[in-house]
């Protein structure tokens, strides 16, 4: 890569960062995205990629209209076209990389958490991680316990354990009142038996 | 304005138009003296110190105007019949300006003439709806105002128009900042170029421009904001500019700038005068 468009890349990169404006959007919007579905296996890191999508847009457009005023001067001073171009959206690909990594960290894939028997999951990203604990201050399944009427807190045992998966079992559906749905008899049944951590569940 | 203050100008303008130190005292010394026998004020006397000063090194045999272009003769931009229409509303009427070698041109006249838009065809950023315009070698353009990247430092900006020209980043940093101290700005602790003044971006806007190392700098109202030393001082480094052969067209209402020209060109009605 040649040195120009590192230059443009490190320019890039530190002008954007000194919008406190876009900082915030860099890190309010997937955050704001990921908390909308943070207790649905899959969707809530699926939500945390798209909020990020759209907040690196958001600054690429800042970026973008900043680089009207300057890059015509820069041209005419020698600059290539084309190196400018890829030299900004080099940088802006290492401000994403960077992003990445932060909520990489902060906010663990549920898949990993949920696969194998209930007692060997790992803590939900809600109820445990450093992301989950940034913003309540507390590792309780605050929104579950809230929305979810009070016997279905049976199903999430103590504070601080784990969420119920929403295609657990029959004992989540029959405990949430949600037989109506259509969900037939000999299925609930036929779910208890294959999950038998699910039997212990009080009904 | 203050008899102090025009007299610190009128200083500075002596001294832009070369007037020797001894000179300069002398004059500053003849004008106090009347001023105090006259009793008013120094700018219903004289007017501005630029005319003054124009005047009394005229006086002197060291004339504001500079002089000749050095030699090595040929056109740097040659302007011939360009008009330019912004949604039928005509802004150049076949308007024709020649640019030498190592020539300073002031081009000037009444808002909306168009002086703006004929640097802006020149440099390249638009394009005429007619006539041709040719520019042998390279320009930089300094805009009236933007230009630059709100968001970075002075010396940011110096590193990318420096490296353009192959410098490397602390060269083009060392460089920049030369410039600047001879613009009596000190850029090295300066903040990003979004929050300085407007005299001091302007500063920032002429040095990133010649940091490129054009053969033709075109300047649209390069001092405005600027005060009275470091307009004297913008003059002496372009000055140093046309000593290398380098020329410059340089857009302004200020009536120094005509006496400190090689040449001027006035825009009224659409048309060159």
């Amino acid at each position: 890569m040649s040195n120009l468009v590192i230059l443009r890349a490190d320019m890039t990169m530190r002008a954007v960062l000194r919008r406190r404006l876009t900082v915030g959007i860099l890190v309010a919007i997937p955050v704001a995205f990921y908390f909308v579905s943070h207790d649905m296996v899959g969707r809530s890191v699926r939500s945390l990629t798209f909020g990020m999508s759209w907040a690196v847009s958001t600054v690429a457009f800042f970026a973008a209209s900043a680089a009207r005023d300057l890059e015509p001067r820069l041209v005419l001073a020698g600059w290539r076209r084309s190196t400018l171009v890829v030299g900004r959206l080099v940088g802006l690909l290492a401000l994403v990389g960077g992003l990445t990594a932060l909520f990489g960290v902060l906010a663990p894939g549920p898949r990993r958490c949920r696969s194998g028997p209930r007692e060997n999951w790992a803590p939900s990203p809600w109820t445990d991680p450093t992301l989950g604990r940034l913003f309540t201050g507390s590792p309780t399944p605050a929104r579950s316990s809230l929305s979810a009427p009070p016997s279905s807190l049976l199903v999430h045992g103590p504070a601080g354990q784990h969420d119920a998966p929403p295609r657990a079992s029959g004992n989540f559906v029959a405990v949430a009142g949600r037989r109506s749905r259509g969900v037939p008899e000999q299925v609930v049944e036929a779910l208890d038996r294959r999950l038998p951590q699910n039997k212990a569940s009080p009904r | 304005m203050k008899d102090e203050t025009w007299l610190e100008a009128f200083v500075h303008e002596l001294e832009a138009a070369g007037v020797g130190p001894e000179d300069r005292a002398g004059a500053v010394v003849e004008t106090e003296g009347f001023l105090s026998e006259a009793g008013s004020g120094a700018f219903e006397q004289f007017g501005s110190p630029q005319e003054y000063a124009a005047a009394v090194a005229t006086a002197l045999g060291q004339s504001g105007r500079r002089a000749d272009p050095p030699p090595g003769g040929g056109d740097a931009v040659v302007v011939s019949g360009v008009s330019k229409s912004y949604r039928r509303q005509v802004v150049l009427r076949e308007v024709s300006v020649r640019v030498g070698s190592g020539e300073v041109v002031v081009l000037t006249g009444p808002n909306g003439a168009g002086k703006s838009t004929l640097l802006r065809l020149i440099a390249g950023l638009e394009r005429p709806d007619a006539g041709s315009i040719d520019v042998h070698g390279t320009v930089g353009y300094v805009p009236q105002a933007g230009g630059l990247d709100p968001y970075l430092r002075a010396e940011a900006h110096f590193e990318l128009f420096g490296t353009a020209t192959g410098l490397d980043r602390d060269e083009a940093r060392r460089e920049g900042n030369r410039l600047a101290r001879e613009l009596g700005w000190d850029a090295g602790s300066a903040t990003v170029a979004g929050e300085l003044s407007g005299g001091t971006a302007q500063k920032l806007s002429v040095i990133a421009a010649m940091l490129g190392r054009p053969d033709t700098l075109l300047l649209d109202e390069p001092y405005e904001g600027m005060d009275a030393d470091s307009q004297r001082r913008f003059w002496a480094l372009l000055w140093a500019w046309q000593d290398e052969g380098r020329s410059a067209l340089v857009s302004s209402h200020s009536p120094g700038a005509l006496a400190k020209a090689t040449s001027v060109v006035e825009i009224e009605g659409l048309t060159v005068r």
